[in-house]
Parts: C-alpha cells; sequence; structure tokens
C-alpha cells in the first residue's frame, strides 16, 4: 500500500470495530433487562402493611 | 464517537502546535533567510491563533444547534410514540363498563425524571432528588416544577422514590387513595393530586445497575387495574426506546 493510499478513517473505522465489537452483544443484553423487569403492586403493598399492623395492633 | 473526540483532539492539538512552533524561542527554522523565517513563524502564529479563536467557537455553535434541533425532534418523536402508548394502553385500561360511563379517553401523561444536581448540603446529607424534566409532547396535563427524594431510602418519596429504591417497575392504581402513604409534602400532593394511577419505570445506565431516569405513566381517569401482561409489554417498549435515546432525555 503507497503512502498515498493511506486512509486516515480506514484506520479510525479499523480502531472503532475492534473497540464496538461486542457492542451489538451488548445490545441485546440491555433490552432483555428490561423485558425480565418486575412490576409491583404498590397498592397491594400497603394494604398488606396495613393488615400486618392491625394484627400487631390486635395483639397488643 | 472515538471519531469525533479524535477530530476533536486535532482541532485542539494542531493549532496549539502551530502557535509553539512560531514561538522565537522554537529552535527549528523554517528557512535561512531570517526574515522569511519570521514571516513563516507569523503566519504559522495567526493560523492557530484564527483556528483556536475563530474556528474552534464557530464549530462549537454548530454542535450546540445540532444537540438544539436533535432535542427537538426527539421530543416531538417521542410525543409521537407516546400517542401510540396512550392508543394502546387506551384499549386495555379503558374498558367496556367505563365507555359506557362515558369515558372514552385515558388522558395518559408521560413524565421524564431525572436526577437533580446535587447541592453541597445535598452530598453531605447523602441526599439524592429526582426532577421532572418537562417535554412539551408528553404530557396532556402541565405540571410545575416536581422533585421527589429516592435517597436515603428511609425518606424516599412518592412512587418514583420506590421505584428508584427497588429498581423495578412500581405502579398504582389506587392513587388517590394512598396519597398519605408516599411521604409527600403538601406542595407535592398539590401538584400529583389529580393522579388515580401511575406507573414508574427505572432507565438504567448502559452496562450498569445505576438508575439515570424515571418514566412516569399518569392520569386522572380512575381506571380498574388491568389483568394480563400486555399493558406491562407496552410499559416495556417505551422503556427500551427512551433506554436507546438517554443520552439525549438525561442531557440538559
Amino acid at each position: 500500500m503507497s503512502i498515498k493510499n493511506f486512509e486516515y478513517n480506514s484506520i479510525l473505522d479499523f480502531i472503532l470495530s475492534v473497540l464496538t465489537k461486542n457492542d451489538d452483544k451488548n445490545e441485546v443484553k440491555e433490552m432483555k433487562r428490561y423485558d425480565t423487569i418486575q412490576f409491583e403492586d404498590v397498592n397491594k403493598e400497603i394494604k398488606s402493611k396495613k393488615k400486618e399492623e392491625d394484627k400487631l395492633a390486635v395483639k397488643a | 464517537m472515538l471519531k469525533t473526540f479524535f477530530r476533536r483532539l486535532l482541532l485542539y492539538v494542531f493549532p496549539g502546535g502551530l502557535i509553539f512552533v512560531s514561538n522565537d524561542k522554537f529552535a527549528v527554522n523554517f528557512s535561512s533567510d531570517s526574515e522569511r523565517n519570521v514571516v513563516i513563524k507569523l503566519v504559522l502564529f495567526i493560523l492557530g491563533f484564527a483556528i483556536i479563536n475563530l474556528l474552534v467557537p464557530i464549530l462549537n455553535e454548530r454542535d450546540k444547534k445540532k444537540v438544539s434541533e436533535l432535542s427537538e425532534s426527539l421530543s416531538k418523536m417521542l410525543g409521537e410514540v407516546r400517542k401510540t402508548v396512550s392508543i394502546e394502553l387506551e384499549k386495555i385500561f379503558v374498558t367496556q363498563q367505563l365507555r359506557e360511563n362515558g369515558v372514552s379517553d385515558l388522558k395518559l401523561s408521560i413524565r421524564i425524571f431525572v436526577p437533580k444536581p446535587r447541592t453541597i448540603k445535598e452530598l453531605i446529607n447523602k441526599e439524592l432528588y429526582f426532577q421532572y424534566k418537562n417535554y412539551d409532547n408528553l404530557h396532556v396535563r402541565e405540571i410545575d416544577e416536581l422533585k421527589f427524594q429516592v435517597k436515603p431510602n428511609r425518606e424516599i418519596q412518592g412512587l418514583v422514590g420506590r421505584t428508584y429504591d427497588s429498581k423495578t417497575v412500581k405502579f398504582d392504581f389506587k392513587l388517590c387513595e394512598n396519597q398519605e402513604e408516599y411521604n409527600l409534602t403538601e406542595r407535592q400532593k398539590d401538584i400529583v393530586g389529580y393522579c388515580n394511577f401511575a406507573i414508574a419505570a427505572p432507565i438504567f445506565k448502559k452496562g450498569s445497575q445505576k438508575i439515570i431516569a424515571i418514566v412516569c405513566f399518569d392520569s386522572e381517569v380512575e381506571v380498574p387495574q388491568p389483568a394480563g401482561q400486555k399493558w406491562r409489554d407496552v410499559v416495556k417498549t417505551y422503556c427500551k426506546i427512551i433506554h436507546k435515546n438517554h443520552a439525549l432525555i438525561t442531557s440538559n
């Protein structure tokens, strides 16, 4: 390869491709995180907490 | 991004180098003719000076304009997605019975909360707040400035605080009834008092468990808690969209 054909951009593209090799894999992982996220009902939590408190109050 | 970094680096290093070599103390002579040498050094100095004082600010301004245009189009895009999300959730939330009672519109607002920069006092007390970031196209009801404490966990406020603490999606379809349980101030109660239901979901930093934003879906319409998985899938999909665009959403 002659010096005339040396391309600054192709070197950068090469560095970028090495550095971002795992990006696609990571992207899938990142999205999976939202697929498996837990949903929690606060109303249910509050009701069960109140029940517990009532039980304790009755015992006392 | 790396490409931009190298270009930016070059943009700062190159004029600095030009000014450096134009200095009289620099040993290298560009020409054997001393007068010509002075002229070359002067030209190099002017060139370096012009790049730093003209080209760099112009490029910075161009970048700023680009970011603001991107933010605007992002806001519009999120607004369009909100319409789709609203329609999807409306199909699930607004039951036949509600329709018969005259409820046809879910009046869904989507609100994004981002970390508020900490004051020295907050840093010392290890307090953290998430504040409401207003996007014009995301809500049907305007609200005032609003923030919720998310740290330390014994003082957390609202659904936002609970979501931050548990790193899960928290929802409450009896929000009005349960308002006293959320550790809210009178001002916060006044602002969010209209909400009959809300769903808050965390947005994580890429490759980390750190929460960088919280997305809230809320409405003044009273709806029964829906059964099934579909509404959860809609929320998850919207979270993914926010996650992909988080750099623009969380930037100031």
